[in-house]
């Protein structure tokens, strides 16, 4: 299917092209949204917006790396397994968010069993979708979740407290940049679409403005989950499931609960699958091959298992460990064409 | 491989084992009391919907509500004890009280219970809390539906209509447990006792809430009487606040409704507040000083207009008493401590400080603007 | 049957025998041919009784043939016949056996005449048909009420006096190897583009079948995706919607025998919109169309979500309603997911059975659907009433759909959603719709994305969930040519830019 991708008119590369940007910023908020509950909400506590905030510099450094690599032609097949561990990381994440949500709507599930199905279930949608389908997906998602989350937040305003923010720094500006570091992770692969191809090249400002907009949406989840909690709770003992639905437990609204377990839910999932995909696609860049096959994304799907059916600490621990170093090994893959070329440059000058 | 991954999915989601559940072969509970003795013993209390009450559609009297009592060495123990004494599983996703008795609620370990009633897997964390002056199990038994309502309905209604009116806090099991010992305030938990036939027949000509429930002369229908609070001073109940005590809380955090005093002739005034009182906290001074500035709002009938003066002056001795009341408690109802906080920038300079000493030793200043309006 | 093409012969009787062999004549009572004498030669008429009207081919074709002096010396005698003789508009020579034959059983007459190569072809088509009326499904409050028959002259001339305009093509082309079906593709010039003209010509000709029987058949044939759930073509009775498609882009096949045209491309707004939405007020029509929407949702999602909440997560719901559900479940002797799967399935025998039974029977029917079924089943407690509400509610929510084949995707949507759910409540039926929304975005029909121009994001009239005014509406839509991209040009209410004159 995706050998049409080089004979694809100019118009669909570009919707194509805008729907992976959306896709992008969907998994944006949702890693960011999974690293607050993960990580920010322990250590970070009410300043977890600040957080948020100064990881936006990243995303924006490396979709203009991203930018200029791709300008360059194709990725070099060795450096496509650098994007594909960091679009699995994110699929892991993500994964282990969604069995810790599954395993707080329903404590008495069977959760490895759950979890089985939930890996067979998105393995064989993936198999057999059209390359086109998520980014679609993506597009359409944005108009379902944006009402959900602004009911859930209008729900939240009453029952939270702006005495809540305070003290402005929490514990300490040091963890506040701990905290911006550790979130920049989240934001890695949102300069995939450069690299995938069939890509069409946009203005910059249309790559950055959804990508920024999801940013800014995971800075107000930050800033409603520190109305809602003041910063002792915020960082007190909570499982990731709770945190993850932090806004339905807080407020005591029927409706509010069932949209913010349905919004949740499929953000994730969406993540889930947009990471797997991707890192298939990338994979097959590294094999060679034009297109992603889907039997690879349903095969990659596998690997999350363990870690989302098992939930222990020392997986969370090695999550939150691992997590920063997408930005390091993305940075890599976008910068290597640049500094290659570079380098070509100077050692034809030097030979001449 | 997609049927293969089909037909793993289908196996997969057939031994998921969440097939047979029903709803009917649960037992919804909508009330839990939660008692201790001197021994450290806890006992659970679990109201229920009977079979009998759903033919009958629970009306009339409430004769439709079973009451199951387990108790053991911890909590643990006695909800375990409690599953086992119930002859169907126990629902806890639709509780609408959670009760402690007053021995309960005044052990160091409250907010330890408090936790693990939230962990009891989808426990409704918008319950109410409610601090009984007796024990948690007569205080469950009494309450009955009234006018055939549901209990469930019955206890939203009760519940929602007296913290409109002030008479008590709107606190439930979610804002306690970020609170109690966490927060910026310490919460108000709601206070309720059994109606007591034997209660003085007097009461205070100035203020009829100027009492303890239990304490009112028996003229309702209802056995149980809600009003007042229960104060917390950041681990367990430390005592507890008169009706009118809660009132005048309400009346500083800009609540809706009205409290009424009576003059000297008995008639009443009904007063109110335009916006929260304003409260700052200079903490540079020892003792720190904490300041309320509160307008309100006064109507009286027409043709006796009161005394502005020696109305500002009564509320301005009344809210002092109250916070001295809830110093002595150690108890930061008002929330002095959300305007303390402002100043600090990180928490270690915040635990440096050292609030409840500061906020139990710290002087009080009430200015109160009253404007009188005729009707 | 496909395979070389037979030419007749040029002696007189070698070509009656062989016509007389290949049409059955013979066997058939019905195939007539007719020999006289005409223009001082041999001649036959061949026709099917029935299919052809024979008082036409009495006046048009024999009288004249019969009454005719003979052609003068050296004039060829099929111009002369042709041009000369005979008083008929539809007339065409062929030598083709094939052709022969499939338009003698099509209606038409065929005269062989000795010494005229190959045969004449006299459109004289005269067998009995519906006349025009209402559409049987897609009635509308406002709008016209004609509808399509199962003439394909007919359906052609009607969609031809609403598109009175040279640059309304209709292409005809025939479907089925052993037995020609003829189809009419109609599109318009310029406004619909070449690459989907040609790829639905191509589809049809690739066709590998004996014989096509329904549009619905040539629809299963045509389609991009066979085994989705959605339909990936719009088909209508009606010709004021036929005409929307044509001016949108779309090419519309029109077949013999079928009493509705099939449209493609076609995505998701052309089965969710419904045929009176232009003629109404856009504030009526945004009304409805919000209203359809929100059936659709509750008809694919109440009773799974009924479901999850009152089985896995009750404290998603209101206590109230929860105990009502409890105490009318309580007498029910089976499981909520048990009920609900045989009420659905009852609803679906209703559904069949009321599209089936003889109309003698209907009353019958609502007897047996609504008392019998309804209230002898909830007072004998088999079944809660609530369950009967849901059940009712998202049916109705099905029937909003306009299109038949999406209130039934719509239908077994529900139902997949619905085992899900009984499976793991939210925590299935989440997954499940997230699966069924990814399969339909990847969804195409001729190559368009079905979700267009919703997802992807394509130029499009303000028409698509809502329905903005009419004056808004000043594109064609992605599916037409990029030569014809606008219906209007500047302001469609321009009177309202000029002042009235007194």
């Amino acid at each position: 299917m995706t050998a049409a991708f080089p004979a694809l008119p100019d118009d669909r590369r570009a919707a194509l092209t805008r729907d992976r940007w959306l896709l992008s910023a969907l998994n944006l908020y949702a890693q960011a949204a999974v690293g607050l509950s993960l990580y920010l909400y322990g250590s970070v506590s009410t300043p977890g917006y600040l957080s948020v905030f100064l990881s936006v510099p990243v995303p924006v450094l490396l979709v203009l790396l991203a930018e200029r690599a791709a300008g360059m032609g194709p990725l070099p097949r060795a450096l496509c397994l650098l994007p594909a561990a960091v679009c699995l990381m994110d699929a892991q994440l993500a994964f282990f968010a969604l069995c810790a949500v599954l395993a707080d709507v329903m404590p008495d599930l069977n959760l490895p069993l759950a979890a089985a199905a939930y890996t067979a279930a998105l393995g064989a949608g993936l198999g057999g979708a059209s390359p086109y389908a998520l980014p679609r997906l993506a597009r359409l998602m944005v108009f379902l979740l944006i009402p959900p989350a602004l009911f859930c937040g209008a729900c939240a305003l009453g029952h939270g407290n702006a005495s809540h923010f305070f003290p402005l720094l929490g514990y300490g500006p040091e963890s506040i940049l701990r905290g911006g570091v550790w979130m920049s992770g989240a934001a890695a692969s949102a300069c995939c679409p450069h690299l995938l191809p069939g890509s069409a090249k946009l203005p910059p400002r249309a790559a950055l403005t959804p990508l920024l907009l999801a940013l800014l949406m995971g800075a107000l989840t930050a800033a409603v989950s520190a109305w809602l909690m003041p910063v002792y709770a915020l960082s007190g003992q909570r499982t990731l499931g709770w945190r993850m639905l932090l806004v339905a437990h807080m407020t005591p609204s029927v409706p509010c609960w069932s949209l913010a377990v349905a919004g949740v839910l499929m953000l994730l999932l969406l993540s889930v699958c947009a990471g797997v995909r991707r890192a298939a696609a990338f994979l097959g860049g590294f094999f060679g091959k034009k297109s992603d096959p889907g039997w690879a994304a349903a095969a990659l799907m596998l690997l999350l298992l363990p870690a989302g059916a098992l939930q222990t600490a020392p997986i969370r621990d090695f999550l939150i460990q691992a997590a920063p170093w997408r930005t390091v090994l993305m940075a890599a893959a976008a910068a290597a064409p640049c500094l290659g070329r570079r380098h070509g440059q100077s050692g034809r000058k030097d030979a001449a | 491989m997609k049927r293969l991954l089909a037909m793993l999915m289908l196996c997969a989601l057939c031994l998921c084992g969440c097939v047979s559940r029903q709803l009917e072969e649960e037992l919804l509970v909508i009330v839990l009391g939660v008692d201790a003795d001197a021994e450290q013993n806890i006992l659970l209390t679990v109201k229920v919907p009977s079979s009998a009450a759903e033919n009958k559609g629970e009306a009339g009297g409430g004769s439709g509500y079973l009451l199951f009592s387990a108790g053991g060495h911890g909590f643990a123990d006695a909800l375990a004890m409690l599953r086992s004494a119930a002859p169907r599983q126990l629902n806890f996703s639709q509780v609408r009280e959670i009760v402690f008795g007053d021995q309960a609620a005044r052990r160091a370990d409250f907010n330890l219970l408090l936790a693990q009633i939230d962990a009891i897997p989808r426990f409704r964390c918008s319950a109410a809390v409610i601090v009984c002056r007796e024990e948690a199990r007569a205080f469950a038994a009494a309450q009955k539906p009234d006018l055939g309502v549901r209990l469930s309905r019955y206890a939203d209604v009760t519940l929602s209509d007296s913290a409109g009116k002030g008479f008590t806090p709107n606190i439930n099991l979610c804002k306690t447990l970020r609170d109690l010992g966490t927060g910026f305030e310490d919460p108000l938990l709601i206070l309720g006792a059994l109606g007591n036939e034997n209660a003085p027949g007097e009461m205070n000509p100035e203020n009829v809430l100027d009492a303890l429930p239990g304490q009112l002369p028996r003229q309702g229908a209802s056995a149980i009487e809600m009003f007042g609070a229960a104060a917390t001073d950041g681990v367990c109940v430390s005592g507890y606040l008169t009706g009118y005590e809660m009132a005048l809380v309400h009346l500083a955090q800009g609540g809706d409704s009205a409290l009424t005093l009576r003059q000297e002739a008995g008639v009443p005034l009904h007063i109110t507040a335009r916006a929260p009182a304003r409260l700052t906290a200079e903490l540079q001074r020892s003792p720190a000083l904490l300041r309320m500035e509160l307008t309100c709002e006064v109507h009286y009938p027409p043709g006796h207009p009161p005394d502005a003066e020696a109305l500002k002056a009564t509320l301005e001795g009344d809210m002092k008493a109250l916070l001295a009341r809830l110093q002595a408690l150690r108890c930061d109802g008002m929330g002095f401590c959300c305007a303390a906080v402002r100043q600090f920038l990180t928490v270690r300079e915040w635990e440096a400080l050292g609030w409840r000493e500061v906020y139990a030793a710290a002087e009080t200043e009430i200015r109160v603007t009253v404007t009188c309006r005729e009707g | 049957m496909p395979g070389k093409t037979v030419l007749l012969p040029e002696d007189y009787q070698d070509r009656l025998r062989l016509l007389r062999e290949e049409s059955h004549a013979m066997e058939s009572e019905d195939v007539v041919i007719h020999p006289f004498r005409a223009l001082g030669r041999e001649a036959a008429l061949l026709y099917v009784d029935g299919l052809a009207r024979g008082e036409d081919m009495e006046r048009f074709l024999l009288l004249p043939l019969m009454a005719a002096p003979l052609p003068a010396e050296g004039d060829s005698l099929l111009d002369y016949a042709a041009r000369s003789v005979l008083p008929l508009c539809g007339l065409t020579h062929t030598e083709e056996l094939g052709q022969v034959l499939s338009r003698v059983f099509s209606g038409d007459a065929a005269l062989v005449l000795c010494g005229m190569p190959g045969a004449l072809v006299a459109d004289v088509k005269g067998f009995a048909h519906r006349a025009v009326g209402r559409p049987v499904n897609e009635s509308v409050v406002t709008g016209p009420h004609e509808g399509f028959t199962e003439s394909l002259r007919d359906n052609v001339v009607l969609l031809r006096r609403l598109l009175r305009t040279p640059d309304l093509i209709s292409e005809e082309i025939q479907v089925g190897d052993l037995v020609p079906t003829r189809l009419c593709l109609l599109y318009l010039k310029g406004v619909a583009r070449l690459e989907t003209v040609s790829e639905v010509k191509r589809r049809i000709r690739g066709c590998r079948v004996d014989y096509v029987s329904s549009l619905g058949m040539l629809e299963q044939l045509l389609e991009d995706r066979p085994f989705s759930l959605l339909p990936q073509a719009a088909s209508t009775e009606r010709p004021d919607r036929a005409v929307s498609f044509l001016t949108e882009g779309q090419a519309v096949i029109a077949m013999e025998n079928a009493p509705m045209v099939l449209a493609m491309p076609a995505g998701f707004l052309h089965l969710y919109h419904a045929p009176d939405d232009t003629a109404l007020r856009w504030q009526y029509g945004t009304f409805l169309r919000l209203l359809r929407l929100s059936g659709m949702a509750l008809s694919l999602l109440l009773p799974a979500v009924f479901l999850s909440l009152t089985v896995f997560h009750p404290e998603g719901m209101s206590l109230s309603l929860l105990t009502s559900v409890v105490e009318s479940q309580s007498r029910v002797p089976m499981t909520l997911f048990a009920s609900l799967l045989i009420v659905l399935l009852i609803f679906g025998l209703i559904n069949e059975a009321a599209s089936r039974v003889p109309g003698a029977m209907g009353a019958t029917l609502s007897i047996v659907g609504g008392l019998i079924l309804g209230q002898a089943v909830v007072e004998a407690d088999l079944f809660s009433p609530l369950v009967l509400i849901v059940v009712a509610l998202s049916g109705l929510g099905s029937y909003t759909a306009p299109s038949h084949s999406l209130t039934l995707a719509l239908r077994i949507g529900q139902l997949l959603l619905v085992i899900a759910a009984g499976l793991l409540g939210y925590l299935g039926v989440i997954p499940a719709l997230f699966l069924l929304m990814l399969r339909g975005m990847g969804l195409t029909s001729l190559g368009f994305p079905y979700f267009a121009p919703i997802a992807p994001r394509r130029a499009a009239n303000p028409d698509r969930i809502a329905r903005l005014p009419i004056w808004f509406q000043r594109g064609r839509g992605p599916l037409a040519s990029p030569q014809s991209p606008r219906r209007a040009w500047g302001d469609m209410r321009a009177w309202s830019k000029t002042k009235e004159e007194k």
